[in-house]
């Protein structure tokens, strides 16, 4: 189990995660054609179709947004928009929130669109048994009323500033549903038409959808388990666009005027995480000089060569607060060997990095185990499974320090977290963290979690050593297609080909 | 009381292999939870409580004792519900039905075009042992025995998939065996994968078997009996050969049809092999013990099988093993 399957794969993760609404390449004067099959390579096949029931990552890059919709959508500069509400108002104190709906909106059964649906949907997700983690964004919610067909009352115990962002995450699902790990009725502009387990999952285009409908006929996503058959898939003409490319080598044979390599945006992090609870990370000056020991760009530049970016924080550039702090600690072994000293360890230390087997973590781990050699620290590389990760790292904090990737954004928010893996604790930022939800205007959440992440990057809790790319590949013919976030979704229904 | 010697023999394998499928069930079970690792981890979200965290255990039926969990498992196998996947919540019986509409075909296409290839070559190779050609088919199929299976399919994928353009790389069409050309086409190159690599170890089964037979005393016998070299090989050789051959060939079938996992990988082929790969990915302990359960019964009947069949083709084992039983 790891951060990037919680977080990524599951989509159910960071509670206050900014989503990825797709930026789209222009559909341009490409016509819609409502018989064309737009064919979907990715390696995140669902494990069911309930996203409150560990759906993963794939479920949500197959279904949100084109079969279930929330009551916002999320852009892909990180605004939210209406969907499936019309608007909404909040009342002075910032406690209670009333949403109109659209009328008129039937899911695929032909069900109309209700406020018990809605009202429905966001119980499902804070139920006891439900398995999203978004759950948690949801605390504040002391009670949900439906005076009316179109319209919700949401009444909050404590101030949110998120719960329209965290509301965008939700799907509308028909009460009335049941088995929702293997069917979907949704409003959106497909409707779920079959799963091939270990194959392929088709929608097809709804014919009553209420908005401008989807511009082509289908889409089928195909699933892969292996990298390269995936990318073989795509040079054959078996799909027309991949949702992740796993390496820059891999792009080698895309680089022809058939193809289309698009380099959007990513939060997908890796991280050095200290285990600041103990010895001898519990030691600021220890930290700081690990990161100063280890040349980040470096590294970068050896596995994807010219893409990604070293951000020097936790914050991808596409949250809202941002800042390039790269430059707090550059590579610098004799600063790192002086501080060492400062801290007490003039010969250095060794300590058990524990390192999941999947790419890139075990090249990661020669590479620190190299680097911190130079300044006398010894790295003891420990493989881990993802369930002893899970159950090792994360649940029982058993570790000194670990290689992890984290996929959400708006994830800074775990360091206002004492008791998450990493057990970083700098009451400071905690209290940042919790202000900002209480806050009444984004700009002040910006401004405090801006202020957040300086002091988490002062206090070097964790090296964040480079943001990964997100690489699209598509066959040349083909335009409308989401270009951030796909670890997370995927919206088909602007996708034309000429 | 059977009195057939054939048929009594064949209903004491069959206890055999009732009671090994019965130590099998039990091992699976036990050998599925020793390995590290908690299905409910793979469900629970990141800052799970530990609510979630038992929520996710309930739901998986973890939180109940193994012996629970075994007779619970053993009571849906002999209804042949073989349970639901703890991932996915859905039965996983359909879900194998499926697949093996995928690996079956896979597997005894690939079996029948490995035999129609290995059976003639092998013999070739063995009666031709000592000129040129007989030497160059001996060596293609060492070359064959010593090239690892994922690799010939991704020579075979580059070659006809990526450069000739003829064939699909992979997968398999959404609508399954409905197009059914598509069906066909799709399993071309993963046919020829296991065809290529499983007809040369035949194939050296075969001419070893073929050589043993060509310089036995008994065909000898029969060359001076006034048999012709066909119609001594025809009459007395292919029986003798065939034994072995089938034994073997009981062996290689199951083996096929488990080792079907890299192949089914390499051309991505929604089988029972990468329900398994999955199913571990995910600590899926009850889509694993079903994938493995039908794998076991698999590789047991296709011994149970090649057993009889060889008793029937050799006389001589029956004539042994009555004299043995009434000894």
């Amino acid at each position: 189990m790891t951060i990037k399957q919680n977080i990524g794969r599951k989509a159910i993760a960071a509670a206050v995660a900014l989503g990825f609404a797709a930026s789209l390449i222009p559909a341009g004067a490409q016509a819609s054609n409502p018989t064309t099959v737009i064919n979907v390579g990715s390696l995140y096949e669902p494990q069911n179709l309930d996203n409150t029931a560990g759906g993963g990552q794939g479920v949500t890059e197959a279904l949100n947004g084109n079969v279930y919709e929330g009551l916002f959508r999320l852009n892909d500069d990180g605004s939210v928009s209406n969907l499936l509400a019309t608007g909404y108002s909040v009342s002075s104190d910032g406690l209670t929130y009333t949403f109109k709906l659209r009328s008129g909106v039937k899911f695929a059964s032909g069900k109309p669109l209700t406020s018990a649906d809605v009202k429905f949907s966001i119980q499902k997700v804070i139920a006891p048994a439900s398995l999203s983690a978004r759950k948690s964004s949801f605390g504040p919610i002391a009670s949900i009323t439906t005076p009316d067909d179109l319209t919700v009352v949401i009444a909050l115990s404590a101030k949110s500033i998120s719960l329209i962002y965290n509301l965008s995450y939700v799907w509308i699902v028909n009460s009335t549903a049941t088995d929702f790990a293997a069917h979907a009725d949704g409003t959106g502009p497909y409707t779920f038409t079959n799963w091939v387990k270990g194959s392929t999952l088709t929608l097809t285009r709804n014919p009553a959808y209420w908005g401008p409908g989807a511009k082509n006929g289908s889409v089928v996503f195909h699933y892969f388990t292996d990298a390269t058959a995936l990318n073989n898939a795509l040079l054959t003409g078996a799909v027309d666009v991949i949702t992740s490319v796993q390496s820059p080598d891999a792009l080698k044979q895309f680089s022809t005027s058939s193809y289309k390599i698009n380099n959007g945006n990513s939060t997908t992090k890796l991280l050095l995480a200290f285990n600041d609870r103990v010895a001898p990370f519990n030691n600021k000056l220890v930290r700081q000089a690990v990161t100063s020991a280890i040349d980040r760009k470096k590294f970068l530049q050896s596995v994807w060569g010219s893409y990604g970016q070293v951000t020097g924080s936790m914050v991808p550039p596409k949250d809202p607060w941002y800042e390039d702090l790269s430059g707090v600690y550059p590579y610098n072994p004799t600063l790192a060997k002086a501080e060492l000293a400062k801290a007490g360890y003039p010969k250095g230390f060794t300590f058990r990095l524990d390192t999941p087997t999947y790419d890139p973590h075990p090249a990661a781990a020669a590479f620190i185990k190299a680097q911190l050699a130079l300044v006398g620290i010894t790295v003891n590389i420990n493989s881990v499974t993802d369930n002893q990760w899970y159950l090792n790292v994360y649940k029982a904090h058993d570790f000194v320090a670990t290689l992890q990737e984290h996929v959400n954004d708006r994830d800074l928010v775990w360091y206002g977290n004492p008791n998450f893996y990493w057990g970083y604790n700098n009451p400071a930022v905690t209290k940042l963290v919790n202000l900002s939800e209480q806050v009444k205007s984004a700009r002040t959440q910006t401004l405090d979690l801006k202020k957040a992440n300086e002091l988490v990057v002062a206090d070097a809790a964790s090296d964040w050593i480079y943001l990964y790319p997100q690489i699209v590949v598509a066959t040349s013919h083909l335009s409308g297609y989401p270009l951030n976030g796909l670890n997370s979704q995927f919206y088909a229904y602007n996708i034309v080909k000429a | 009381m059977v009195k057939h010697p054939l048929l009594r023999y064949l209903s004491r394998r069959l206890i055999i292999l009732l009671s090994s499928f019965a130590v099998a069930l039990v091992a699976l079970f036990v050998l599925l939870r020793v390995i590290p690792g908690d299905p409910a981890a793979t469900l629970a979200p990141i800052g799970a409580t530990p609510q979630q965290i038992a929520a996710a255990r309930h739901l998986v039926g973890t939180d109940q004792t193994l012996l629970s969990q075994f007779i619970h498992w053993v009571s849906q196998i002999s209804t042949f519900h073989l349970g639901n996947s703890l991932i996915s919540g859905s039965p996983i019986a359909p879900e194998i039905a499926s697949r093996l509409r995928i690996t079956i075909p896979l597997t005894l296409i690939s079996f029948a075009i490995a035999i129609l290839i290995a059976v003639p070559v092998g013999y070739l190779a063995a009666q031709r042992s000592s000129t040129w050609y007989g030497r160059v088919l001996n060596t293609i199929s060492q070359f064959g025995i010593a090239i690892p299976i994922f690799w010939v399919g991704l020579i075979f994928i580059y070659s006809f998939a990526l450069r000739l353009m003829i064939l699909p790389a992979g997968g398999f069409p959404p609508n399954g065996w409905s197009d059914f050309g598509g069906s066909l086409k799709s399993l071309v190159l993963p046919v020829a994968t296991i065809s290529f690599v499983m007809s040369a170890s035949l194939t050296r089964y075969v001419r070893s078997a073929t050589l043993d037979v060509l310089n036995s005393e008994y065909l000898r016998t029969a060359r001076a009996l006034g048999f012709s070299q066909r119609q001594a090989i025809w009459n007395h050789g292919v029986r003798n050969a065939a034994s072995p051959i089938i034994s073997i060939l009981g062996i290689e079938l199951a083996t096929t049809f488990v080792g079907a996992v890299v192949v089914e990988t390499v051309f991505a082929l929604p089988g029972l092999g990468s329900m398994l790969v999955r199913a571990i990915q995910e600590s899926d302990y009850v889509s694993m013990q079903g994938v493995l359960f039908v794998s076991t019964l698999v590789v047991m009947m296709s011994g149970f099988f090649a057993d009889a069949l060889q008793k029937w083709v050799d006389p001589r084992l029956n004539r042994f093993s009555i004299k043995s039983e009434t000894q």
